[in-house]
């Protein structure tokens, strides 16, 4: 054990490990005690019979979510996270968590989210949006739409709920001034030309980072207005069109040029690009058209198909339902148009999936939108037919799916032989969206595999040189973050391309090593921080959502915004801390 | 009718509070005519000065020379009325109280009538009692000023040093060569946060006692024998031992035997294996200068070897079948383990115990027990360590349920915490004085919360680890506390005790030996010609030994087999089988039915109460005359257990009532007529629960 | 030069302590600053490890103090000044009014019957003890008189009809309140034992040594402390000794505050709050035979009832307590090494899940009970602090009283001639109490150290 006391010299203050009495308040507050076999009491009971090292070989000290929760609750008012630290600085490099922090890893963007949280904890809302614009150019709208993966791996969820830190990029957006400095930087003419077409969340990254590389850049776009799906799928209460404009304003002027109502294979080819100039080309199409199925009496008056309905509705097209909807669907598609629904005259209605309540793919607050609103749901439903008279909609006949997977995961409904009907005035079928890759014949022949384009995953390139693919006509459908992932990920593989070195990253806010090597953190964490509760949006009164589209969710206030940014548990620290500890 | 008896009978209002329910005038004038009744009055408040006075005018003024009180309950009010009429130049033993507030009016509230009838028939039962109550007097039994304090540990010496300031004579007896006791093997004793040698208590408590003009000190000394009791003892020394020839006058007596440690024979090697110590065996060698090697390291004597392991293992022969907590085990590790530390503080030191007793401020030198690096081990009840001897060293197996997994450790010495024993003495000590001792010989005190440093006889106290083991602190209290005990009939020059004594009659007794077996008090002696007398001040009057005396000689003053009789026959005079009579002791079954009353719980009205010191007062023949008279049930109520005013009597009276029930099925009575209930003077429920179940299984409703 | 003594706080160790100088021959003062004496031996109902019942074995010496010629008992009594001359104490008390004389009062109870307000009373509020404002302490309180809050006559009581009848006057200043239902009904009953006039009296005394007996208290917890104060199904280990006590205020039925119902699963848990910021310091040593004791009394209320214990080192250090722990197993407890933190409660059964690490086995469990009884230890009486100052003597960083020379010279203080027993000298039991009630009244009557 003598070798141990060296090791043990770590501890601020052994003697004080010494005194526990393996009373066990503190397992019993810690949340994650029995969880992979953690165990905090036992931790300090190794050190307390000096058996520093055993412990420093296990992986418990990093399972640890450092809440503080049991220091609060120690009797003998140990500071056990004194024990944790240094555990984790000697142990095995192959436990320690890869950087730099769960959330950001499982950002699809990667953002610094630690960063920007932090910043708002500080009040400093405008460098926090900074942080953001450093990876996404669309802050604002990320803020409201993202899935935001980044809350699912956030740790604080295994103290009580995950930050929300959704809603505080939202916040940063909102209270950043309209252009936040930085970000907005250009880099001198490369003179060299990029096409993008498809001006959805993907096209927009990669002409945003093209253009701060010094690059030229031209979007060609089919629609009257930028912004893709951000646009036409997500309905204006989710997202209000002033966001989309200020986001997307924000990313043009840095001198990009927008051409609208270009429809490529129709107003302009690929050929024709090449002849204009452009080195490179980014296909960023997106899924434009419904997927259809066969189904009786899809033809008749009354039937609408999901994304088809949501762009009609967004266009202005005078889209008034009468009071039965039912909604054929259980994704966030699905959803969006019951939801549009209810705004567009519908007083009834109902939402059938084939899949259960538990499986259904949209997200979980999504659906709890949809029952707070009224919207009936049918799980394990499919449609059977649909039933009109005169050639009008007059119900469906569903019927019920016992099993939407197959044993080895892949979709294949099975049915019953239950069958109900439903009164219905309209249904509307979102199942799903596909490519629209008609345009690319009289181009090709372009590699294509389940109606997807394909790309060398490391290029991004199509079997054409120069010519660069992604977003959702790549990948299926996918989220927002997702696509402007995808975007970056195509900017930086076209600069390289282009002569570059594929470098678009920008770091110009102070990182977490530095802070730590300022010593501004030392982790210490303030009595009750683990028993804080997550702060949500404030959302719109129930009463007031259905005249129009008024935007569902509200901006953070200041306080409630920096209290929930101060719940954080800055794992990006507490890593460059153990660093710090291991002499890095 | 008895011409020379003449009763009062004082019927008590209360207010409205008996007057309310029970139609007063209707018991007096149902009081006038009974026999021997001279003089009947209503009273508002009887217990108001005003009615104290006109009480004393009353008696004196109509000659009368019995009181029976009707009102609320003798219970709170019996000693003021028993004052006023030793004011009236009355006996005061000549008073009967009757209970028709808390036994009717609060109890039967909606149903006047009958409560009028069940006060009737309790005046009439108190009245027949009246008539046979005879004068009684406090009995003294003189005290002289000589204590034996046996033991010349630090427990006994604070006694005698005591006793002897109020300039009492305190006679010491050590069996030892050297006052001390177990003090002598002890390195530091401590309380709270402060610590002293346990040389430098010693030696400051023999100057005083050794000093001390009025105390007598004999070492070597052993007793032969002890006779006598309270103010009168003759103690005889061995001849063999220091003391004198002739046996010593004693007046009380302090029993401060101390205790020894358990010798933990069989285990882990003890007593084969040197390097196996006790605790007491660890301080020797923490004392003695000679296990200190010339570089400070610490040794065996005789021996070059360094001890650089410790071990000490907790509970080795306690808390298990035949023994409990050995009290003061932990503390004496915590301590040891500290002065190991302090010694040398590279030794290293490992406790393994099973539940750490530290209470309040002990947990300042557990504190410091851990900080200084000493390793505390907890193991599972039912999984001790094991020790093996590998290679010269001994080994330590033991599993830490905090961690949950096992640990060798070696150790150079083993320190087994031990439990204690009381002295080798204690046999024959309890023998001489009549007490009792536990299988590990220490003696039990009167009561475990009341009578902590007293036996059940007076003049014999207990103190220190005679008892129970004891830290040093407790025992100097004990020792205070035990010779204030002895001092106070010292003081007085006399013990006294209520007149309601036993009194045996010998024409009848054929020297069974019962009543000397079964008394709690020792107060029954066989004195001469092997007759048994009472030492009536040393009597309580529980009556115990009146019910079981198979010849019916011996009288309880004041509850006599005849007055109880009297009281029997009045209650089932009428309507017997409508009526349940009722023997309720005094403390804790009377306590239960006041407590129903004051809580105003209302039972069906058949019950006829006759009060009984104790349960164990009600003899068989008197249970079998109520069924005889044709009562429908029979109750007999007595404390909940444990608790007994009288140590044991209502354990005697459990008993009794299985004879009972055996001997009413003999000769045709249903013995479950016969009730038994134990109740605390707190559980008023329980009372007025069994009055309605007794009414509904006796057919009375 | 006085002889005779005076002893402050008339629990269990004031009156052992009374009964022995009494016995010895010297006058005593038996100051109490509540109604009646007793202490808190009379709010238990068993005692460990006999089960003895607390008031049977209390009450006959209750009544003996109440009768013995050499004492004079003082209740509702404070101390407010100490003169020390060479061989006595020069005392000033005052004797707050109960508004009662105490002559008269027959506590017949028909005071109490006829006052219109109910309060919750401070004993047994939280399990629905009520008491009036004119009421007796305990059924068998010394001396056995009913006594007035002081409260009947302000405020908020007032309103609520502790006097009826619309009088605007005071009645402290009226001095005629013909308007008190108490004073009627008294009055009805011929004794005219109400006085709500009456007001305090100074008394002076001269004693030659005091003993401080001032007792201890539970210890309550922190608001929120495990849900106490949050969740009405946790209560305290003295408020549950209350609700298994025949004279309380459930008759001894164990039900719980929230529903009434009977309970059917007790957890205790021990050391609540010890050692946190609000919690008692130190391992009071009681705790754990209390627990005990209450599962064996539970058990013979209802075999039925499932007890659980949640402990860390069990203190069953006296005679006779590790036997009364194992009579506790033997009736099916259920002890559990854990130090439970969470408490939470289902809001429609108003059950109450425990979250904890049970220690032996390192697994994080979880248990639901119907009633949660926090075991939080015993504290110095809030007395303490002011009588140390009358008195000029210390206290020590506790709250209890100290010693002079603890070792050598026990029980007694730095000023020669006040000494201390029972709960003024820390945690401690009842036989432990009538053991230091012996010794400092020997040394009281002796007046030792001088």
């Amino acid at each position: 054990m003598d070798g141990n006391l060296a090791l043990a010299e770590k501890f601020n203050d052994v003697s004080m490990f010494r005194t526990c009495e393996q009373c066990g308040c503190c397992s019993s507050a810690c949340p994650i005690t029995g969880v992979n076999g953690f165990n905090v009491r036992q931790i300090v009971r190794h050190i307390e019979l000096d058996l520093v090292d055993e412990i420093a070989e296990t992986p418990y000290p990093w399972y640890c979510t450092t809440c503080g929760r049991c220091e609060g609750v120690c009797p003998n008012g140990i500071a056990i996270l004194d024990v944790i630290r240094p555990l984790r600085s000697l142990s095995p490099e192959a436990f320690v968590p890869e950087g730099p922090a769960p959330c950001t890893n499982a950002c699809p963007a990667g953002i610094d989210v630690p960063g920007y949280v932090r910043l708002i904890a500080q009040g400093r809302a405008d460098e926090a949006c900074q942080l953001i614009l450093e990876r996404v150019p669309f802050p604002g709208i990320l803020g409201r739409v993202c899935t935001h993966p980044c809350e699912e791996a956030c740790r604080r969820g295994d103290v009580n709920d995950a930050i929300s830190i959704c809603a505080l990029k939202r916040f940063a957006a909102d209270r950043a001034g309209s252009f936040p400095e930085g970000g907005q930087d250009v880099a001198g003419d490369t003179g060299r030309k990029v096409a993008v077409i498809g001006a959805g969340p993907a096209g927009l990254t990669a002409a945003f980072y093209l253009r701060r590389q010094g690059h030229q850049v031209t979007i060609f776009e089919a629609s009257p207005k930028p912004g893709g799906m951000m646009r036409y799928g997500i309905p204006s209460y989710r997202l209000p069109e002033d966001v989309l404009e200020k986001e997307i304003d924000r990313i043009l002027t840095l001198g990009i040029e927008l051409q609208t109502g270009k429809t490529l294979g129709e107003d302009f080819d690929l050929d024709q690009l090449k002849g204009e100039g452009y080195d490179a080309v980014y296909m960023a199409l997106g899924l434009q058209k419904s997927r259809r199925i066969e189904l009786e009496g899809a033809e008749l008056d009354g039937v609408f198909w999901g994304i088809d309905f949501l762009r009609d509705v967004h266009s202005g097209d005078a889209v008034t339902l009468k009071e039965k909807v039912l909604v054929v669907g259980g994704g966030n598609v699905a959803v969006d148009v019951a939801l549009t629904a209810l705004r567009v005259g519908a007083r009834d209605v109902t939402l059938a999936c084939l899949e259960g309540r538990e499986e259904m793919p949209a997200n979980p607050w999504e659906i709890e939108m949809v029952l707070e609103e009224g919207i009936k749901v049918m799980p394990s439903w499919g449609p059977h037919r649909i039933t009109g008279e005169n050639g009008r909609v007059a119900g469906i006949e569903l019927v019920r799916c016992s099993a939407v997977f197959d044993d080895d995961g892949n979709f294949c409904p099975a049915f019953d032989d239950t069958r109900e009907m439903v009164e219905a005035d309209q249904v509307i079928l979102a199942i799903g969206q596909t490519a629209d890759l008609s345009c690319l014949e009289s181009m090709g022949p372009f590699k294509v595999e389940k109606d997807l384009l394909v790309v060398d995953p490391g290029t991004r390139e199509t079997d054409f040189p120069g010519i660069f693919a992604g977003g959702d006509v790549v990948t299926g459908p996918g989220t927002i973050v997702q696509a402007i992932s995808a975007g970056r990920e195509a900017a930086s593989a076209m600069d390289r391309f282009l002569g570059g070195d594929g470098n678009i990253l920008e770091c110009r806010m102070p990182n977490a090593e530095c802070r730590i090597k300022e010593r501004e953190y030392d982790g210490k964490r303030e009595k009750g921080f683990a028993d804080l509760g997550r702060t949500e949006s404030p959302t719109l009164p129930l009463s007031e959502r259905h005249q129009g589209f008024p935007e569902v969710e509200r901006c953070l206030s200041d306080d409630r915004a920096i209290m929930e940014a101060k719940r954080c548990l800055q794992c990006d620290l507490e890593l460059a801390l153990a660093g710090r500890g291991r002499g890095e | 009718m008895r011409e020379d008896i003449r009763v009062g009978v004082f019927v008590c209002d209360c207010g409205s509070n008996i007057a309310g329910v029970v139609d007063v005038p209707q018991v007096v004038a149902y009081a006038k005519g009974l026999p021997n009744v001279a003089f009947v009055d209503e009273g508002r408040w009887s217990c108001s000065v005003d009615a104290l006075s006109d009480m004393q005018e009353s008696i004196k003024e109509h000659h009368l020379n019995r009181v029976v009180i009707a009102s609320c309950t003798p219970r709170t009010h019996e000693p003021l009325f028993k004052r006023n009429v030793k004011e009236a130049g009355l006996n005061p033993y000549l008073l009967e109280f009757v209970s028709i507030r808390e036994q009717v009016s609060w109890v039967h509230m909606n149903e006047p009538e009958m409560a009028t009838d069940k006060a009737k028939d309790l005046v009439r039962m108190g009245v027949a009692k009246a008539v046979l109550l005879e004068e009684g007097e406090e009995i003294r039994l003189p005290v002289k000023q000589e204590c034996l304090v046996i033991g010349g540990g630090v427990a006994g010496m604070t006694a005698a040093l005591n006793v002897a300031q109020q300039g009492f004579d305190a006679i010491i007896l050590e069996k030892e060569p050297h006052l001390g006791g177990i003090l002598n093997k002890v390195t530091t004793v401590s309380h709270d946060q402060n610590e002293m040698a346990a040389a430098d208590i010693v030696k400051a408590k023999v100057d005083l006692v050794e000093t001390h003009p009025n105390i007598t000190i004999y070492r070597n000394a052993a007793i032969e024998e002890i006779e006598g009791y309270i103010g009168n003892y003759k103690v005889t020394l061995k001849p063999n031992g220091d003391g004198p020839g002739e046996p010593l006058d004693i007046s009380t007596i302090i029993v401060a035997t101390g205790m020894k440690e358990i010798e933990p024979e069989g285990f882990y090697g003890y007593g084969t294996d040197p390097r196996v110590v006790t605790q007491l065996q660890l301080e020797e060698l923490l004392r003695n200068a000679e296990c200190r090697m010339p570089s400070g390291e610490f040794r065996m004597p005789n021996s070059e070897c360094r001890i650089q392991d410790v071990v000490i293992i907790n509970c080795v022969n306690s808390k298990n079948e035949t023994r409990g907590c050995c009290n003061i085990g932990c503390p004496v590790s915590v301590k040891n383990a500290l002065a190991l530390k302090n010694l040398k503080n590279d030794i290293r030191v490992h406790i393994l115990y099973r539940d750490l007793s530290m209470v309040k401020e002990e947990h300042f030198h557990l504190d410091a027990a851990k900080e200084a690096g000493v390793k505390f081990i907890r193991f599972p009840d039912d999984r001790y360590p094991e020790v093996t001897d590998e290679s010269g060293r001994l080994c330590v197996r033991v599993h830490d349920i905090l961690l949950g997994r096992e640990f060798t450790i070696p150790s150079d010495l083993l320190v087994l915490t031990t439990a204690f024993k009381g002295d080798d003495t204690v046999d024959e000590i309890k023998g001489l004085l009549k007490v009792s001792a536990s299988a590990d010989g220490f003696f039990q005190e009167a009561h475990a919360k009341l009578g902590p440093v007293d036996f059940p006889a007076d003049g014999i106290s207990l103190c220190g680890c005679a008892k129970s083991p004891k830290n040093y602190r407790e025992s100097c209290e004990e020792g205070i506390a035990a010779a204030m005990r002895v001092s106070i009939p010292m003081k007085n020059g006399y013990i006294e005790a209520e007149g309601i004594v036993a009194d045996i009659d010998l024409t009848d007794c054929n020297n069974c030996g019962l009543c000397y077996k079964r008394c709690p008090y020792n107060a029954i002696k066989v004195v001469e010609e092997a007759e048994p007398a009472v030492i009536k001040a040393l009597c309580k009057g529980c009556g115990l030994c009146a019910a079981d005396c198979p010849k019916e000689c011996i009288t309880i003053v004041h509850y006599s087999d005849e007055q109880l009789l009297a009281q029997v026959e009045a209650a089932l005079e009428e309507e017997a089988d409508k009526k349940i009579l009722g023997f309720v002791c005094h403390w804790c079954a009377l306590g239960g039915v006041d407590m129903a009353g004051v809580s105003r719980l209302q039972y069906p009205p058949h019950a006829r109460l006759i009060r009984v010191m104790c349960s164990a007062r009600v003899p068989i023949r008197l249970i079998e005359r109520g069924f005889e008279l044709g009562a429908a049930g029979v109750l007999v109520a007595g404390c909940e257990f444990p608790t007994c005013h009288y140590i044991t009597g209502n354990y005697a009276c459990e008993t009794r009532v299985k004879r009972a029930k055996k001997r009413l099925a003999k000769r045709g009575y249903d013995p479950e007529k016969l009730w038994n209930i134990w109740c605390s003077a707190a559980d008023g429920p329980k009372f007025a629960n069994t009055m309605r179940e007794m009414a509904t299984q006796l057919d009375l409703v | 030069m006085s002889e005779s003594i005076m002893i402050i706080g008339a629990g269990v160790a004031g009156i052992n302590c009374a009964l022995n100088a009494a016995d010895y021959g010297t006058k005593v003062y038996l100051v109490d600053d509540t109604p009646s004496i007793g202490g808190m031996m009379a709010r238990l109902d068993k005692t460990f490890p006999t089960n003895d019942c607390s008031i049977c074995i209390e009450a006959p010496q209750m009544y003996e103090v109440d009768n013995h010629p050499n004492i004079e008992i003082l209740t509702n009594t404070e101390i407010r000044k100490v003169k020390k001359t060479d061989a006595s104490f020069k005392v000033r008390l005052v004797k707050k009014a109960k508004f009662i004389d105490e002559e008269k009062c027959t506590a017949c109870g028909a005071c109490m019957e006829a006052c219109p307000v109910a309060i919750p009373d401070e004993m047994d509020g939280k399990i629905g003890g009520k008491r009036k404002l004119i009421y007796m302490p305990f059924p068998q309180a010394v001396p056995n008189v009913a006594v007035v809050d002081p409260e009947c006559r302000h405020g908020k009581m007032r309103e609520d009809g502790a006097c009826v009848g619309g009088c605007v006057v005071d009645c402290s200043q009226c001095r005629e309140c013909p308007i008190a239902l108490c004073v009627k009904a008294c009055q009805k009953e011929g004794k005219d034992a109400v006085r709500l006039w009456q007001s305090n009296k100074n008394l002076n005394l001269e004693v030659k040594s005091i003993v401080v007996a001032s007792g201890i208290m539970d210890a309550k917890p922190a608001e929120g402390l495990h849900g106490y104060g949050v969740h009405q199904n946790v209560i305290t280990n003295m408020e549950f000794e209350r609700l298994m006590n025949a004279g309380g205020p459930t008759e001894g039925h164990i039900i719980r505050p929230s529903d009434g119902k009977h309970v059917k699963k007790i957890a205790w848990y021990q050391c609540a709050g010890r050692g946190l910021a609000d919690g008692v310091p130190y391992c009071s040593k009681v705790c754990c035979m209390v627990a005990a004791k209450q599962t064996i009394i539970t058990k013979e209320h209802d075999p039925s009832v499932e007890t659980l214990i949640y402990y860390n080192d069990l203190k069953a250090y006296g005679k006779g307590f590790w036997g009364f722990y194992e009579k506790a197993k033997e009736n099916g407890v259920r002890y559990i090494k854990a130090r439970p933190y969470d408490v939470f409660e289902d809001p429609e059964t108003r059950n109450l899940t425990i979250r904890y690490e049970d220690v032996e086995t390192g697994n994080l469990m979880k248990e639901e009970v119907e009633l949660l009884v926090l075991s939080t230890g015993l504290i110095p009486s809030d007395r303490n602090k002011r009588l140390a100052k009358v008195l000029k003597i210390e206290l020590d960083n506790l709250g209890f009283f100290k010693e002079e020379d603890p070792m050598m010279a026990p029980l007694e203080t730095k000023a020669k001639g006040i000494y201390l027993c029972g709960g003024a000298t820390g945690p401690i039991d009842i036989a432990e109490s009538v053991v230091q009630a012996g010794a400092a009244s020997m040394k009281a009557v002796l007046r030792i150290g001088d």
